[in-house]
């Protein structure tokens, strides 16, 4: 039986960090050194070239003694997006020992095209495995939100929630990580209906979201993990309505697309 | 005798040292000569070719350079960072 490589594509803080969690719980899970990997979306989409490693300085860091370390992850990276065949070669050296799935959950994979998608999943069964893709997606408004916060938290943006918020929801960089009906093409462009898992995060925690992708991915349902939450901020301050509709109104062409593709959607987002 | 570099193997210089990782996601630090040795190999090169190389560049018979690529390489494979047939 062939090996599964779970490709996660986002969206970014659409709970793919706690995906990564359940699913490394499973003993015939392995994701290896890291959750994201960051070697398709550096090589390959504009945004995302500071993921690329050029730079002995990225290979290493400091300890609190003030000596420097090689990292194990940064060498990796660094292997992957500059020597072809590495990536698929490492995660082969995962496969094996009753590990029968392992995966990269890169949430700027939602960026892709569809021919460096189509490039991935040929190299990787190209060394065996079976390809399979998830997709999770969150209320547009809510994952701009969410990652005006983290733009925060990084200290690359500051001010109120608001204020980072109105910044930033219309940028290149916002949008193309909201635009999950480009997403959704390019995934159906390239594999078919049954090898991919399209979530919505707002069901993510409830025992039908949980049970179906339990399904998909095959492990074993475990409903301890509803209550779980891994990398969630607390949320303190409240956004303005009007900042709130105009987000919204931004993102007018994604709510609809999903809520044909996604009806419950139409109840679940913006509510 | 055919050598085969790991794919998952890569170095690069870390301070005054080169350091290299291996596929089992170990780190080993290269003293120059190694790491003159594994750059050589790493783009192909045969162990003869190394070594006159290294005749060229330090006061060595090619005996000697020889049997130091050898051993080299012995170690090299058995971290699994290359692997050595014929």
């Amino acid at each position: 039986m062939r090996p599964n490589f779970y490709l996660g594509v986002g969206a970014q803080k659409s709970g793919t960090t706690w995906l990564h969690a359940y699913l490394s719980q499973f003993p015939n899970f392995d994701f290896g050194l890291m959750k994201d990997y960051h070697v398709w979306d550096a090589l390959y989409v504009p945004d995302c070239r500071s993921f690329r490693i050029t730079d002995a300085e990225q290979l290493v860091w400091t300890d609190s003694s003030g000596r420097v370390n090689p990292s194990t992850a940064a060498f990796l990276r660094y292997n992957m997006q500059r020597q072809a065949g590495a990536y698929e070669h490492y995660f082969c050296t995962l496969a094996k020992d009753g590990v029968d799935s392992t995966g990269d959950l890169t949430p700027d994979y939602a960026c892709l095209d569809a021919s460096v998608l189509g490039q991935v999943r040929s190299s990787l069964e190209g060394v065996g495995f079976d390809v399979r893709v998830v997709f999770v997606m969150r209320d547009p408004v809510q994952r701009c939100l969410s990652a005006a916060r983290m733009y925060k938290r990084l200290g690359w943006a500051s001010g109120s929630d608001a204020d980072v918020l109105q910044s930033y929801y219309r940028t290149r960089t916002f949008s193309t990580r909201t635009d999950y009906a480009a997403t959704l093409t390019t995934i159906d462009e390239v594999f078919a209906p049954d090898e991919v898992h399209c979530a919505i995060y707002e069901e993510l925690f409830t025992p039908s979201g949980l049970e179906g992708l339990s399904e998909f991915c095959g492990v074993e349902n475990n409903e301890d993990w509803l209550a779980t939450r891994v990398n969630a901020a607390t949320v303190t301050e409240a956004i303005p309505e009007r900042l709130r509709a105009q987000v919204a109104d931004h993102y007018a062409d994604v709510y609809a697309f999903c809520q044909e593709r996604f009806p419950q959607t139409h109840s679940l987002w913006l509510a | 005798m055919n050598i085969l570099v790991s794919p998952l193997a890569v170095s690069a210089p870390v301070g005054s040292t080169t350091i290299l990782l291996t596929p089992d996601m170990r780190f080993l630090e290269l003293e120059q000569v190694g790491a003159e040795i594994w750059e050589l190999l790493s783009a192909g090169a045969l162990v003869d070719e190394i070594a006159h190389e290294l005749t060229a560049r330090y006061e060595v018979s090619f005996e000697v350079a020889t049997d130091d690529v050898s051993r080299f390489i012995g170690y090299l494979a058995e971290e699994g960072v290359v692997t050595v047939s014929g």
